[in-house]
């Protein structure tokens, strides 16, 4: 019980070092709260909508997205998109995050060589 | 309650937490969102308020949401909350020290008066602590706003690290320096009247005898215990003086002799006059309450300390051995 608890709140951590990456591989084109969270969940990448809709803002504040209310299908929604220096950062993350990864899989062979 | 109407009242909730100019977006827009959620759980039917209730259980309380949204500055940082815990427990400790010291050596005849003056003195300790605490909540949250405004004035520096003493080793000069000052307040304390008189090159003036007479009652059955402990402690301060650190042997010695000063000081401040003169009994129950308070406090730290050296490994540089 104490293990499964452990194991979730460190999976949570993983996640949550991932989310920002995550939501702005998929804002090259617009998209609201919501169809960004389904997306996100069609690709087996879960996030907590009460993580995913603040941080849409933060990034908007950091000048990463820009966003604007639009009325499609529906009532009217907020759209966010990558800014010019969201389409700038990206690229570096997405860089940063493979060699990160390659760096991780080399750990876990060497371990388990050990 | 419609669940649309617990949707609205969510979104208001979140959103007056936030600044002003991010109110309205937040609240529609999390409004919009929290609604597309709630159509998506009600799976194609109409939803309901028990769909509503657990959904904006599971997506939090309005306080955490608002938070993710907007972290404001603390008003203690968590990195000073330590600091200011330490400050306003020592603070609040020193004024009941202070206070108890103030009921202590007041002058009373009866019960009443007793009760009147302690009453008094505790309406004083609420009032200011309160200012104290209120005092040192400002301070922190100015160095705080500081720190925010100019974090490049603030800026840590290796070169500001305090440096690694070793708790046990004692600086000869300085101890004997200190034993010196130490013996002759001792002496001065067991002989008050004749001290003067040397100081005087004769008989002080007649006044300053009297006031500083020791009571009968006082001197044949108290001070007698009173110097005893207090030579003991300089008897042993001085035996770590001259190994030049302190041992485990000597620090509970000293610690158990401290305490034997704090409460045989209780004990005399309690038992009756000390000093014939009012004035001066006054004046020193005040003082000693106040030393052997603050001696008490220090005791129980360095209780603490010793309990929790016997629990961890060894300090660099600490005796451990006897």
């Amino acid at each position: 019980m104490v293990l499964d608890d452990t194991f979730l709140k460190l999976e949570a951590d993983l996640r949550r070092s991932m989310i920002v990456l995550a939501t702005l591989s998929q804002l090259k084109t617009a998209q609201y709260g919501y169809s960004l969270r389904q997306t996100l969940s069609e690709h087996g990448m879960e996030i907590e909508e009460g993580t995913l809709y603040p941080l849409l803002r933060r990034l908007e504040t950091q000048g990463f997205l820009t966003s604007e209310w639009r009325i499609e299908d529906g009532p009217p929604r907020r759209y966010y998109m990558l800014s010019g220096e969201g389409r700038r950062l990206y690229p570096k993350l997405v860089k940063s995050w493979r060699a990160l990864t390659g760096v991780m899989e080399d750990l876990f062979e060497e371990g388990k060589a050990k | 309650m419609t669940p649309q109407d617990m949707i609205a009242r969510y979104a208001l909730d979140v959103a007056r937490r936030l600044p002003k100019q991010m109110r309205a977006d937040v609240r529609a827009e999390l409004e919009a969102l929290l609604m597309d959620s709630l159509r998506e759980r009600a799976a194609g039917g109409a939803p309901t308020e028990a769909i509503a209730t657990e959904w904006l259980l599971s997506f939090g309380a309005p306080r955490d949401v608002a938070l993710r949204y907007h972290a404001p500055p603390a008003i203690i940082e968590p990195a000073d909350t330590s600091l200011f815990s330490k400050i306003a427990f020592g603070l609040l400790i020193a004024l009941g020290v202070l206070a108890i010291s103030v009921i202590l050596s007041a002058p009373h005849a009866s019960q009443s008066e007793w009760r009147l003056i302690a009453n008094g003195v505790a309406e004083d300790y609420v009032r200011s602590s309160l200012l104290v605490l209120g005092i040192l909540f400002a301070l922190f949250w100015l160095l705080g706003a500081a720190r925010r405004a100019h974090p490049g004035l603030m800026a840590w520096k290796p070169g500001s690290l305090p440096p690694v003493r070793d708790p046990d080793q004692i600086n000869r000069l300085g101890a004997v320096a200190a034993l010196a000052a130490w013996a002759l307040g001792f002496l001065i304390l067991m002989q008050p009247v004749a001290s003067f008189d040397l100081l005087w090159g004769g008989q002080a003036p007649a006044a300053l005898r009297d006031a500083f007479a020791y009571d009968e009652t006082f001197s044949r059955a108290r001070a007698p215990i009173l110097w005893s402990v207090l030579a003991a402690s300089l008897l042993v301060y001085a035996w770590a003086t001259v190994e030049g650190r302190w041992r485990k042997l000597t620090r509970r010695i000293d610690l158990g002799l401290s305490a034997a000063i704090g409460l045989v000081s209780v004990w005399v401040i309690l038992a009756g006059a000390i000093f014939e003169a009012p004035m001066t009994d006054q004046a020193t129950k005040f003082w000693m309450a106040l030393i052997a308070g603050f001696t008490l406090i220090d005791v129980w730290r360095r209780i603490g300390e010793e309990w929790s050296e016997r629990m961890s490994p060894p300090m660099a540089g600490r005796s451990v051995g006897a």
